[in-house]
């Protein structure tokens, strides 16, 4: 009764007024949801936005930063704890160092793009932020580097031209710059190989034996071959190694690079429409009951290959089960003797937004979370192997076996002649074009199609029309 | 203020003033009015401005531009959007029932619990607190995973091969148990609807000898009708907007088994960003929701019983 | 009879309880799973209790990111739910009156403009809302989070609206007759027999707030003002490793606010603590 009494007196008091009193309740309790720790966002905005440009190319103090005080900038990025954390510090240090004052954010992967979007549709997107290589989508609202990287403001000096080109369009435009590097992998697990009998992965090993491979240990140990299929690297794979000149996407993004040829396309959907039927890769079910990484059988020794980006192996090795030991091979290839079809990618880069207005000091940030060996000691190659040689022989002498053998993996595929030929491109289209492989090989799985060429046929006619709605 | 209103309206009842003030009309508006003006102010706009993108070619990185009926033309044409008009309505018919029936029974089954109520339904609740948490996600597709506990008692009926997420056929299940099993807020709403039927109706009838059956048909059902269209139409909303099991647990899979209109729209949208092909695809099923919905209003009036219009 | 009584009682009880386990089992499997290894999660499935006790769990999670703690995060959950509650409960109470009761005119178009808002998919509206909360200056503070649910909610509307029109018209005659105003029927006759909903909504919205990550997402761009439902995100993504013990962790406590505001209302909605006061 008491209850109903409060209620009634609130709401007979505020029944008129009611828009004017939540208005101001709700004013007063903002700031309080609000830390103490800066000005609200919009008047940060403005402050930034007022500073003189002179100001911002302020000389250098001795120790050879230069001098910030008074300019903010907005930086963002997506990830876990481990990187919110040590992105953090390092934002920490580089305020102390220059005075200048980075307003940050973090998000999930998912959220980071959601948010990205709405800011690219307010123009209002964050004056450094964290990009994979679907730039191709954001390309207006990114701010190529090249005048900053000519200006001397962002130090090249000790990197390496192929692992600039990484992130840059066809034209030569810089469209960011890598925060590290990895590479598609197989890691498998030895022990399952020898059970079966079967030879381990060579450098030049082909579909064939990895079919083979994956058949006998199936029915030598009962455990998958693979059990998770990243059917668009398939996909990217087997194009390029057709042979030279050949790809999924030309090099520039703008249209397919393998001459309507859909054979190779319709012996993937074949090889694994036949290891799925044995059940040597594991069904679409199977596959979409594992969450992630470290839920996946190859973690309790019941699957002897996943393929995985390359920075992901050191988790997958801290996930698995005492005694399992895994190891890193190259993709198969479709001649033993063609294409290796590999390619070291930028893993996540950074990219400066065109509407900043704080492009040096953005610059000067970048070049920071880049060249430093300090701030890479605490960022550590999580985001994968840096890019700056020097950065990269730190880490690389102060890291674990491990690690070690993810850097020595990335050495190996650099040092493949045909990278040079296999596309980083990915187009606006590549999302739905990888949804809708999905869908093609999960037909092929369920028997809609007789044939991999009649499923391959199919599935290129719809990407084509996908391919000329993003036109 | 509202009580020198109120004063003001009791003393000097005959003041023009006063006449305008209770004027059905006017108290209408004035009762209305926040909804009215966030209604203009906030969804108006947002609403116009999306059918506006749906005759457009618009990907949110770049400006739109106007591409007539092109959207809807092409609309027309997709397979993907026919099958997950498909298998939406699949789910709703399933999993609408099945959500109403848990809850109405679970809020009677309660009420009757004198000693226990509130620990049982706070057990029956918690769930639905969880929401769509990552946590549910896991945990959903290990119970119904081709390893987990289901999975190996329905094979041990006879149907081996037997998985929940690989098959295009049961892969809905999963989902339509996990929103059934979240039925907490329907379930209260309904406990307050039953708290709202007067205690004299079943007194007097048990007086008059009536069992529980026909206490439940003849007082229950109808005094709690209003409330049963209103679990209903929400409901049917919401199941024809369902996207976060989807979206978290299956993916829309396998072979777009569970590529629920919602989930498709917002793949559109945010994943391919083809915002302006999203708008259009909602506008056709806001459409058919109201239709829908339509109906329902409509054959409520042989069933839904207001006791304020006996 | 007696004993039939008992026996009878005792399966009622066991049914409830069996069918209880089975309902909350997922959520206890995520509370014990909040003190388990990510190995432990992710492998040993069925296993319910952890087989060592990881309590740090709690203390990594509630470190937060980069010196934010989840203490922080609590507190602006609880602001933004407290506030917004406190709307939807005044704005929509009033809303449903008028809709419900009084005859003005548009009264049929204005229901059914309220239930087609609720039609479209929010994810096509979302960016041109955006556009509108950033030109107010709402961006980065709560009011697109609370003040906007003092203009109602359909869902609250609706419902109560359909506990409005269940109370009988000759209490307002009744009201009428001894001179009330429209506005004193409300606040005298009405409002106190909308008890048990006024209820539900405080329940039902204070955890749909709670639980909602979009709207934190996108308006609240500083991780100091993160709210729990968002911050609980932030331990997972698919690019690096997802710590799922300390998501748990956090996921266990953030259950907590919830639970409690259950726990003090629903006394209200169980027979004996507020007598169905209707006479008809």
């Amino acid at each position: 009764m008491k209850f109903k009494k409060v209620c009634a007196c609130v709401l007979a008091a505020s029944m008129v007024m009611s828009l004017a009193a939540c208005g101001s309740a709700a004013e007063e309790t903002a700031p309080a949801a609000e830390t103490t720790a800066a000005a609200a966002e919009d008047t940060a905005d403005e402050a930034a936005a007022e500073t003189p440009a002179a100001e911002t190319t302020a000389a250098a103090d001795e120790s050879g930063y230069p001098d910030y005080s008074g300019v903010t900038i907005r930086f963002a990025w997506w990830g876990s704890q481990p990187r919110h954390d040590a992105t953090i510090k390092v934002i920490e240090q580089y305020e102390a160092l220059t005075g200048l004052n980075i307003e940050y954010e973090y998000y999930d992967f998912s959220g980071y793009f959601t948010q990205l979007d709405t800011l690219v549709a307010a123009d209002d997107v964050w004056d450094v932020f964290q990009m994979g290589n679907n730039w191709a989508t954001y390309y207006d609202a990114i701010e190529p580097l090249n005048e900053y990287i000519d200006g001397g403001a962002i130090d090249t000096s000790n990197i390496n031209a192929p692992l600039m080109q990484v992130t840059q369009d066809y034209d030569g435009n810089q469209m960011g710059i890598s925060l590290g590097t990895n590479c598609r992998c197989i890691a498998y697990n030895p022990a399952l190989f020898e059970e079966a009998g079967v030879p381990e992965p060579t450098d030049n090993w082909t579909w064939d034996d990895f079919a083979n491979a994956c058949l006998q240990i199936h029915e030598k140990t009962g455990a998958y071959g693979m059990d998770k299929l990243e059917y668009f690297t398939l996909l990217g794979s087997y194009c390029t190694q057709m042979g030279e000149g050949y790809n999924f996407f030309s090099m520039d993004g703008s249209d397919f690079s393998f001459n309507d040829d859909t054979s190779a396309i319709a012996q993937m959907f074949d090889t694994f429409a036949e290891l799925e039927a044995a059940g040597a890769v594991a069904d679409p079910g199977v596959q979409a009951e594992i969450v992630d990484e470290q839920a996946d059988y190859i973690c309790t020794g019941e699957s002897a290959m996943l393929l995985i980006p390359s920075n992901k192996f050191v988790a997958l090795n801290e996930a698995v089960q005492d005694g399992i030991e895994l190891k890193l091979a190259l993709l198969p290839r479709l001649y033993a003797d063609g294409q290796s079809g590999m390619l070291v990618r930028s893993s996540q880069m950074l990219c400066m937004s065109a509407a900043s207005e704080q492009k040096e000091a953005a610059a000067s940030f970048m070049d920071y979370m880049i060249n430093s060996t300090e701030a890479n000691e605490i960022l550590n190659g999580e985001r994968g192997v840096p890019i700056n040689t020097t950065v990269r022989e730190d880490l690389a002498s102060k890291s674990d076996e491990i690690t070690a053998e993810v850097y020595e993996f990335i050495d190996k595929v650099s040092s493949i002649e045909d990278t040079a030929n296999t596309t980083n491109a990915e187009p606006d289209a590549q999302t739905e074009l990888s949804q809708v492989l999905q869908q093609y090989f999960e037909a092929m799985f369920a028997g809609d199609y007789a044939s991999g060429q009649e499923c391959a046929d199919a599935f290129y006619e719809e990407a084509k029309t996908i391919f000329a709605s993003y036109q | 203020m509202a009580k020198t209103m109120n004063k003001s309206a009791e003393t000097s009842g005959r003041s023009s003033f006063s006449k305008f003030m209770n004027n059905d009309n006017t108290v209408g508006y004035i009762f209305a009015a926040p909804f009215i003006i966030g209604f203009l102010a906030f969804t108006l706009i947002p609403m116009c401005i999306s059918f506006y993108y749906s005759f457009t070619n618009y990907k949110i990185t770049k400006a739109p531009t106007w591409a007539g009926l092109n959207n809807y033309i092409t609309l027309l044409g997709d397979e993907h959007f026919w099958n997950s008009i498909k298998v939406t309505f699949e789910y709703v018919l399933f999993g609408v029932p099945s959500k109403l029936i848990a809850a109405l029974l679970i809020a009677m089954l309660l009420t009757h619990a004198k000693r226990m109520q509130g620990f049982y339904r706070a057990v029956y609740y918690i769930p639905s607190l969880i929401g769509g948490s990552v946590a549910v996600a896991l945990v959903w597709k290990q119970m119904f995973s081709s390893t987990g506990p289901i999975v190996s008692m329905i094979q041990a009926l006879g149907a081996e091969d037997f998985n929940f997420f690989g098959s295009t056929q049961y892969a809905f299940i999963p989902l339509v148990i996990g929103n059934a099993w979240q039925f907490g807020s329907s379930m209260l709403i309904f406990a307050a609807g039953l708290k709202q039927i007067p205690k004299d109706y079943y007194e007097s009838a048990m007086i008059d000898g009536a069992g529980a059956v026909k206490r439940f048909f003849s007082i229950t059902l109808p005094c709690l009708s209003p409330i049963i269209l209103f679990n209903l139409i929400m409901q049917l909303i919401s199941g024809f907007m369902t996207f976060t099991s989807a979206f978290i647990i299956t993916e829309g899979g396998p072979n777009e088994a569970t590529n629920y209109i919602s989930l498709y729209i917002y793949n559109n949208a945010f994943s391919y960003h083809k915002m302006g092909y999203a708008c259009a695809l909602s506008w056709v099923m806001l459409v058919i929701i109201t239709v829908v919905t339509l109906v329902v209003f409509k054959t409520s009036n042989k069933w839904v019983f207001y006791e304020s219009e006996q | 009879m007696k004993a039939k009584r008992l026996t009878g009682n005792i399966i009622y009880h066991a049914c409830i309880l069996g069918l209880g386990y089975l309902m909350i089992y997922p959520v206890l499997w995520m509370i014990f799973g909040s003190l388990k290894t990510n190995q432990e999660i992710l492998q040993n499935t069925y296993q319910l209790l952890p087989t060592q006790w990881l309590w740090e769990n709690y203390s990594t999670g509630w470190s937060g990111f980069g010196g934010t703690t989840f203490a922080t995060f609590f507190k602006n959950s609880i602001v933004i739910s407290t506030i917004a509650t406190i709307g939807t409960v005044l704005s929509c109470t009033l809303i449903a009156y008028a809709l419900a009761r009084i005859n003005f005119k548009g009264r049929k178009v204005w229901f059914n403009i309220m239930i087609m808002t609720m039609l479209l998919p929010g994810q096509v509206i979302m960016i041109p809302q955006y556009l509108i909360y950033r030109r107010l200056g709402w961006v980065g503070t709560i009011l697109p989070l609370t003040l906007i649910k003092f203009f109602g909610q359909p869902f609250f509307i609706y419902m109560m609206m359909q506990f409005v029109k269940g109370l009988p018209r000759d209490l307002d005659e009744a009201a009428a007759i001894d001179g009330c105003s429209k506005y004193s029927t409300f606040s005298r006759i009405i409002l106190p027999l909308l008890g048990p909903s006024i209820i539900t909504t405080i329940v039902i919205q204070f955890y749909w707030v709670w639980d909602d990550f979009m709207g934190p997402l996108l308006y609240l761009n500083r991780p100091t003002s993160y709210t729990v439902s968002y911050a609980i995100k932030l331990f997972a993504d698919a690019t690096s490793t997802t710590a799922y013990g300390p998501m748990f962790a956090m996921s266990t406590l953030s259950l907590i606010p919830v639970f409690t505001i259950f726990l003090i209302f629903n006394r209200y909605l169980m027979d004996g603590v507020t007598a169905g006061s209707i006479k008809g």
